[in-house]
């Protein structure tokens, strides 16, 4: 999934085409962060398009040879960090504790959440949490990636990540105590 | 596994669904203007930290050699605190960013002038 050097130092030079060709490969794993934060699509297209203007601004400072989606994943972190912080956080609904309660007793394996269900599952989970251990969380236990790539796109140190991880764990084990699920 | 664990990982497998490609990519390069981005030039990190350097130079050239000396007598530091105190008002309104410094320097000085003599004072009155 990696847009080649060629193609970004196309962009550097200001080609639109080479920038839609770098778009069209991240715009999936942007939106996928997006909508795990900001847990609301439309926002999250947003925040998407917000992502790719920052880094067509900002292309001269990607450096040569650098991971491009780590460069990628931190401009989106900031700008969803900034719309998280600026927004009022939203209240789970009733609504959202049937969805999960559905989700986990699910016998389909093959039965995949929509775009505004996921955000619903993650916004009641993620309640309470601020905005970084909100980020840390996502980026490690949704997205799945290392504590190094995590420390490089937040830039928090590996005990900061660690203690924002636990008390995002312990928040979330709570949120499902509540539920019933132990 | 607990429970936790297993939803989790559930939702780490999910993913998410754009319905048209094609049209979310027209709509992210919307935004996009048509201008080239403008490159950084390279020595603009180098003139940023010659910059700070030269304010800092001026800022040291400013400061009492030597540290702040206490010359002058208590009320003589009373009155400096008070003819600093009272222009500086008028200083921070009209004057030049090194007057306002000039003051800011002398009343301090004074200040820590004044603190050192009510400290001596103290310990004269304690023992």
């Amino acid at each position: 999934m990696q847009a080649n050097e060629k193609i970004l130092e196309k962009c550097k030079d200001g080609d639109r085409e080479a920038f839609r060709s770098v778009v069209q490969c991240y715009q999936r794993m942007v939106f996928s962060l997006a909508l795990k934060m900001l847990c609301d699509e439309e926002e999250a297209k947003d925040a998407v398009q917000d992502t790719f203007l920052k880094m067509w601004q900002n292309i001269s400072d990607y450096k040569k040879g650098a991971n491009a989606a780590t460069w990628i994943y931190t401009i989106a972190s900031h700008v969803c960090l900034d719309r998280l912080r600026r927004k009022q956080r939203e209240q789970s609904l009733p609504a959202d504790e049937e969805l999960l309660r559905a989700y986990v007793e699910e016998e389909n394996p093959e039965r995949r959440l929509e775009n505004s269900e996921l955000g619903r599952v993650v916004r009641l989970l993620a309640e309470g949490l601020s905005p970084k251990q909100h980020l840390v969380f996502t980026l490690s236990h949704l997205e799945g990636l290392s504590t190094g790539e995590i420390m490089e796109i937040s830039g928090l140190d590996a005990s900061q990540i660690k203690s924002n991880l636990y008390v995002a764990r312990q928040s979330i084990r709570k949120r499902l105590k509540e539920l019933g699920y132990e | 596994m607990s429970r936790e664990d297993d939803i989790l990982q559930r939702l780490q497998r999910e993913q998410v669904t754009i319905t048209d490609d094609e049209a979310f990519t027209d709509f992210i390069m919307s935004a996009i203007p048509e201008k080239k981005p403008v490159r950084k030039p390279l020595w603009l990190p180098v003139a940023r930290l010659l910059y700070a350097a030269a304010v800092v130079a001026v800022v040291y050239s400013l400061l009492p050699a030597g540290g702040v000396q206490d010359t002058a007598s208590y009320s003589e530091n009373r009155n400096i605190m008070a003819q600093y105190g009272n222009s500086f008002s008028s200083i921070d309104k009209n004057g030049t960013p090194g007057e306002i410094l000039r003051c800011y320097v002398e009343q301090r000085k004074a200040n820590v002038s004044i603190i050192k003599h009510l400290k001596s004072q103290t310990y004269e009155n304690l023992r």
